[in-house]
């Protein structure tokens, strides 16, 4: 479903330029889970960025069955963005002026693919029903992961990315949000690749990747 | 605030400082074509009496010195200043003669005065026959009733807070000064024409805010008029007037020169019967002994008079050393009393001390 | 350790220096507003005393009889010893309008203008001798070129007026007599009394009825002005204060935890704003000055055609008014910083760093702000029904729109709210959301602009309704084609025969001061004529009026005085000592500040027979005006001002009112343009802080150009709604104004006319001040890189 080949990103700095990404290829099919693990810096997130068209690699390929991805412009990735791709940030996932029912819809709604009784069923298995009238600003952080699991598996993407999804919440909610999330990723047949710094959540997914200097390892 | 401002050409006049005359160029050193310059010939009465239009200034200048039935010292001034802006004297509000006037009453411890303008041609100021020198209600009136009309006057002023009236009758002839009347003011030759009644002994009523006070005394009236009186050097003036006990009188005068503060000195020495002796640059020195500040000015209040040609050698001191005229044009003037060679009182008048 | 402190709080400017720029321009921006009116009243009100002092005798005793008294009645009051000093006073039309003041300088009391002749002794002679004006600079440029005797310039004169000698007088105004004697406060010492020396009458000008107090209404008018303007420049500020204390944060904490003392770091920061407070003064106070110094002469214009009140168009520079200027900058940054100055002082070291929006109020805060709104409200209805002073109708005018502006962030929210069923689609939710979630961060701006935009539509409605009431009125007042008033009565009806000859009416007037009620107030006697009957603006009368005004059994007084003085219809008006009349009528005079009655031309002539007929108007084909004004001239040898065509009087009255409102409306410009500022400064600082709430949305696929555009609409929705709320908070304004201020400041009432197309142009320009405001922002959101989204997701601020 997603291949990448030979990816490569360099960021200027002060000190000149830095390769995050040295020629990285992964690949991941539908229903497949993937954890990629590494250090600070080695260059998960940019990777996660660069599959997920929230970034452009400086070269190397990448498609999404079987289309073309890299060389889109900013438009072209935000129609990805929107129609197939589902993202799971850290923190500040949720449009801060919506409820909780709109943010859960918002993205299928973005990608004319809403499906009323999907995502009350959603909501239902996210234990969400109580607090669609809430604001984001009024819920706890592992409530504002769940709706952002939500929201990503509402629009019914292809690929799940999802940075440390879990980086922010104490272990008993991490664990209750990272169960969610995978069984929720697998019902919908979604392929999923998450960054972790947890050796222990990594081995709950189906495969992982361990990247270092800039390359898988 | 305009008053000021004329009362300080009429000052210009008088002291004819450079710096200050050249504001009022009208008045100033230069006599200016139209206006005619003082000359030798003999004075003629009363026309003299009266207002000389053709020069540039004149005054009538009284002062009087005064006692109480108490024996206290009172002096009066009475001074009627005109000043031409042109050579004429027309009628009505056009204004070319102009009048200023200034009046005090001296007591020991308090000086008051009071100022007066006028513009001539309305009537509200002048010299008018019978001779009645005026300006609003202040008057030097004629009483004579035959003879030289300065033989008997009455005088009277008043101001804010006070107010006199007097009358006096003369008791000796009118003094020339100079030669004949012709008063030469400084080395280059400035002069006026000059002369005085000396003699008059005076009686009348003082008024004050505590009352009125009968007073005796005598008198002296000084008439003068030039178009230019003073050199451009020359910055003030020291001026005397002295009542000895003997009887006999000295007229005494020091133009002070910028520069050195040097004197150009003028007397005249007036016997008792009225027989006067002009005396020319340096007869008479005058010498400024003890000095005290009065109105923020550091001035001379005691000074030494010699004349040794008649063995003078006197000391003046003041009734009041605050007689200050406080008016727009500043300067002192107040009742002395004279010890040393020769006893007596007088009047002192000091200019040009800013 | 201090030391070090600083360098690292003003390390945040060098790296912000556009915030620092906002902070400057909005604190110059208010004081210059503030300082600039605050300059102008002051200049207004010292040629008020300069005025006063010129006509110094204002405060003296006079000695007159009618008929003006003589030189004889001079000298024998001075011979007498009374201190008293000749004043001739009069007007004269050409080369220019100019007030003569004849003095004698050498008895006059100490006045202004004399002072001119210090120190130069040929300038007296020539004020004494040849004839000289004392003029104030302005009016010496006036009269520059005419044949007047020559001007010396006395810069403490107000202008319009000439000083100079009794003689000059008498030649300019071509009077022999003299207008009265001033009394020296302090006479001399024993004098007889002043009945046994002369007949003149003594009096004391009453004081009161000064220019001071005529033209307060019109200063507290332009303090009104003043005050908002500065209210709306602090809004800059305190917007431009929180965010740079919001962004520095950080290094208040850091500072802390490294052991600076709270108390030192809120003096550095208090001191810092002092600094900049400092600075921008400065520069305000010579924008201010510059401000001021434009809008002078109109101010000047106005002033003087409004109240006659001689007002100087040169601005001086005045030390006072520049250290009270950067003292109020000083408090206004002291207000606008006080609450980010409160919150640092309770930060917690400790506290986590939460995302938090800086000034976002909760929806108590919302609700207290309704409150205080609707309490406002409620206290400006109560005053504008039951005041009747000047300062109570201003005083509602404040509280209606404080009230407004505290009242607009709950309106917009829920007009947001209630416009949600209309829209589509997730992007139309989320922008109504996001709008309504933007409000409290700014409403402060949005305040500024409505307060902006209500004046502009209050003053507009004022104005436009003036204007059209005061053009019909000018039409009927100026009925005649012809004014002509003659020198002398010979004259006069040589030149009313030469009329009668072509004219369809000749209506000769007489017209005298009188004091009426203690003021001062113009009899003007009338003819009956079908002009009056027909076309003169009455307010309301009795239904008989005109004949009760024929025969002398009845009275018309202009509005003024009728308003002032709470006259009813059939109130008898005292009009002399044994003169009553009862009132028949009121009529609009606008324009005048005095009190006017007329009455029949033949009961005023039987009243005072000896009062010359010197005046009359002219019915004519308004097409044989000019020939006819010809005419008189030359055949009744009439002077050229003497003949005035009515096209004449009517392009000067309208340029009069014109100067009047242009200092209004100049405000009114300015006032918008600096909260146009205001809300830019807003969103520049909320565009940092929204890229928390937009990254989420970029993340799931929205354009950055979209939401740029989004954002735009956003803003300009909010205008959008800030104007239409703004329409009714004018109008009301607009009724206090007419209704109140102008009945107690000017004495007239004004019918209150909509310009519905006014409001639009108005809600045009409120948008593009928005659009524009927001512009800068939104090119710099769709420039952002991607790398500065994604650090949102990846730094926990």
């Amino acid at each position: 479903m997603l291949d990448a080949h030979d990816l490569t990103k360099s960021f200027r700095t002060g000190d000149g330029a830095i390769k995050v990404l040295d020629g990285v290829s992964v690949s991941v099919t539908a229903g497949e889970s993937v954890a990629l693990t590494g250090e600070s810096g080695s260059g998960k997130s940019t990777l996660l960025h660069c599959l997920g068209c929230l970034d452009a690699p400086d070269s190397g390929t990448l498609t999404l069955n079987g289309t073309r991805l890299d060389g889109l412009d900013e438009a072209g990735r935000a129609e990805i963005r929107r129609r197939h791709i589902g993202v799971v940030f850290q923190s500040l996932n949720l449009v801060p002026s919506l409820t909780v029912a709109q943010n859960l819809s918002f993205q299928a709604r973005l990608a004319g693919r809403h499906d009323a009784d999907w995502t009350r069923a959603l909501t239902d298995r996210l234990g969400l029903a109580p607090m669609l009238a809430r604001y984001p600003e009024q819920l706890s952080g592992g409530q504002q992961q769940r709706v952002a699991i939500g929201r990503a598996i509402a629009a019914r993407p292809d690929l799940v990315l999802a940075d440390e999804p879990t980086g922010n919440l104490d272990e008993d909610t991490a664990e209750r949000v990272l169960s969610l999330l995978l069984d929720l990723v697998a019902e919908t047949g979604a392929g999923l690749l998450m960054v972790t710094h947890s050796p222990r959540h990594a081995a709950r997914l189906g495969r992982v990747l361990h990247l270092s200097g800039g390359r898988i390892a | 605030m305009i008053a000021d401002r004329l009362a300080a050409a009429f000052a210009v006049t008088l002291l004819a400082a450079p710096a200050l005359a050249q504001g009022y160029a009208g008045l100033g050193s230069e006599a200016g074509a139209d206006f005619r310059m003082p000359g030798r010939s003999a004075l003629t009465f009363p026309e003299d009496h009266y207002a000389h239009p053709g020069f540039r200034i004149e005054w009538w200048y009284l002062t009087a010195n005064l006692e109480g039935p108490d024996g206290t010292a009172y002096g009066v001034q009475w001074t009627l200043f005109r000043s031409a802006l042109a050579p004429t004297a027309a009628e009505g509000w056009e204004a070319d003669q102009i009048w200023l006037a200034h009046a005090a009453l001296t007591t020991p411890d308090r000086h008051r005065h009071a100022e007066r303008l006028a513009r001539g041609g309305i009537g509200q100021a002048g010299v008018a026959e019978p001779f009645e020198a005026f300006i609003d209600n202040w008057a030097m009136t004629s009483t004579s009733a035959d003879g030289d009309p300065l033989d008997a006057l009455t005088l009277t002023a008043n101001g804010a807070d006070f107010a006199y009236d007097l009358s006096l009758e003369a008791t000796g002839p009118l003094i020339f000064h100079g030669e004949d009347g012709y008063s030469v003011k400084s080395p280059a030759g400035q002069a006026s024409r000059y002369y005085s009644q000396p003699f008059y002994e005076a009686t009348g009523m003082l008024s004050l805010p505590s009352g009125e006070i009968a007073v005796t005394g005598s008198a002296w009236l000084d008439r003068e008029w030039s178009s230019q009186p003073l050199a451009e050097d020359q910055s003030g003036w020291d001026w005397f007037s002295l009542n000895f006990e003997t009887g006999a009188k000295l007229m005494a005068f020091g133009l002070r020169t910028d520069a050195e503060g040097t004197h150009f000195t003028s007397a005249t020495w007036i016997e008792p019967d009225g027989t006067a002796e002009p005396y020319g640059d340096g007869a008479v020195t005058l010498t400024p002994l003890e000095r005290g500040e009065v109105a923020g000015r550091t001035l001379p209040l005691q000074w030494r008079i010699e004349l040794p040609a008649r063995d003078l050698d006197v000391t003046t001191a003041p009734v009041n050393p605050g007689a200050w005229m406080g008016t727009s044009f500043p300067y002192w003037e107040g009742p002395v009393t004279v010890s040393g060679s020769h006893a007596g009182r007088g009047y002192l008048e000091m200019t040009g001390y800013d | 350790m201090t030391r070090a402190a600083i360098l690292a709080l003003l390390s945040h400017w060098r790296r912000q220096p556009l915030q620092l720029a906002m902070l400057l321009i909005g604190l110059a921006l208010a004081t210059a507003l503030w300082s600039g009116v605050q300059a102008i009243n002051a200049e207004a009100r010292s040629s008020y005393d300069r005025a006063a002092a010129t006509l110094g005798q204002d405060t003296l005793d006079r000695l007159s009889r009618p008929g003006g008294a003589t030189l004889e009645d001079f000298v024998t009051l001075r011979r007498a010893g009374w201190l008293v000093s000749p004043v001739i006073e009069g007007r004269i039309a050409e080369p220019a309008r100019l007030q003569i003041l004849g003095v004698d300088p050498l008895t006059a009391p100490p006045q202004a203008g004399l002072s001119a002749l210090a120190g130069d002794g040929d300038i007296l002679a020539d004020f004494l001798g040849p004839g000289l004006l004392l003029v104030a600079p302005e009016t010496a440029a006036e009269l520059e070129g005419s044949d007047l005797p020559p001007r010396r310039i006395a810069p403490d004169l107000a202008p319009g007026i000439a000083v100079t000698d009794i003689t000059t007088a008498q030649a300019l105004l071509d009077r022999e007599r003299l207008s009265y004697l001033t009394l020296a406060p302090e006479q001399p010492f024993g004098l007889p009394p002043l009945e046994s020396v002369t007949d003149l009458s003594r009096s004391t000008p009453e004081d009161g009825t000064d220019l001071a107090e005529l033209t307060d209404s019109f200063h507290l008018n332009l303090t009104a002005f003043g005050l908002l303007a500065f209210g709306v420049g602090l809004f800059i500020v305190q917007s431009a204060i929180g965010l740079a204390f919001e962004q520095r944060r950080q290094t208040f904490r850091t500072l802390r935890a490294l052991g600076l003392p709270l108390r030192r770091l809120v003096l550095l920061l208090a001191a810092e704003l002092a600094g900049f407070a400092l600075i921008a003064g400065t520069l305000g106070l010579a924008l201010g000055y510059a401000i001021a110094a434009a809008l002078l002469p109109g101010v000047a214009g106005t002033l003087r055609g409004l109240y006659g009140a001689p007002v100087s168009g040169v601005l001086d520079f005045d030390p006072v008014w520049a250290l009270a200027g950067l003292g109020i900058t000083l408090a206004g940054t002291a207000l606008a910083g006080a609450q980010a100055l409160w919150t640092v002082a309770r930060m917690p070291l400790l506290a986590p760093a939460q995302p938090r929006a800086w000034a976002m109020a909760s929806a108590r805060m919302l609700t207290m702000q309704g409150v205080a709104a609707g309490l406002l409200l409620a206290l400006a209805l109560g005053l504008t029904l039951t005041a009747e002073s000047l300062i109570a109708a201003f005083a509602s005018l404040a509280a209606l729109l404080l009230g407004a502006a505290l009242a607009l962030p709950p309106l917009l929210i829920a007009a947001l709210r209630a416009a949600r069923p209309l829209a589509r689609g997730p992007v139309g939710e989320w922008l109504l959301a996001d709008a309504r979630q933007q409000v409290p961060a700014l409403s402060l701006a949005l305040m500024a602009l409505l307060l902006a935009l209500a004046a502009n539509v209050g003053v507009g409605t004022m104005v436009g309704s003036f204007r059209t009431t005061f053009t019909g009125w000018l039409d009927q007042r100026l009925a005649a084609e012809l004014y002509v008033t003659a020198p002398d009565e010979a004259t006069a009806a040589r030149a009313r025969a030469i009329a009668a000859e072509d004219a369809r009416a000749v209506l000769p007037t007489l017209s005298t001061d009188l004091d009426v009620l203690g003021r001062p107030a113009t009899l003007v006697g009338v003819p009956d004529a079908p002009t009056y009957r027909e076309d003169f603006p009455l307010i309301d009368a009795a239904p008989d009026a005109w004949d009760r005004v024929a025969d002398g059994s009845g009275i018309l007084v202009n509005e003024q005085l009728y308003r002032g003085a709470d006259l009813s219809l059939g109130n008898p008006l005292r009009l002399s000592e044994d003169w009553q009349v009862p009132v028949a009528g009121v009529y609009a005079d606008y324009g005048n500040p005095a009190g006017e009655v007329r009455i029949g031309l033949g009961p005023m002539s039987e009243r005072y027979p000896d009062l010359p007929l010197l005046r009359f108007s002219v019915r004519i084909d308004p097409e044989d005006a000019p020939a006819l004004a010809d005419r008189l001239r030359q055949e009744a040898s009439l002077p050229d001002q003497a003949v005035v065509n009515q096209a004449e009087v009517k392009a000067i009255s309208l340029r009069v009112f014109e100067q009047t409102f242009l200092v209004t409306g100049a405000l009114n410009v300015l006032t918008l343009g600096v909260a146009g500022i205001a809300v830019l400064t807003s969103l520049l600082t909320l565009s940092s802080l929204r890229l928390p709430q937009l990254a989420p949305l970029w993340a799931l696929g929205m354009r950055p150009g979209r939401l740029a555009r989004l954002d735009v609409a956003r803003t300009l929705l909010l205008a959008l709604l800030t104007w239409v709320l703004s329409v009714p908070v004018g109008l009301t304004l607009a009724w206090v104004l007419l209704a109140k201020v102008n009945v107690a400041a000017f004495g007239w009432r004004l019918p209150m006319l909509l310009f519905p197309g006014d409001w639009l142009w108005l809600g045009l320009a409120a948008l593009a001040a928005a659009g524009l405001a927001c512009l800068w922002p939104a090119l710099r959101l769709t420039r952002l890189p991607p790398s500065r989204l994604l650090r949102i997701f990846a730094n926990d601020r």
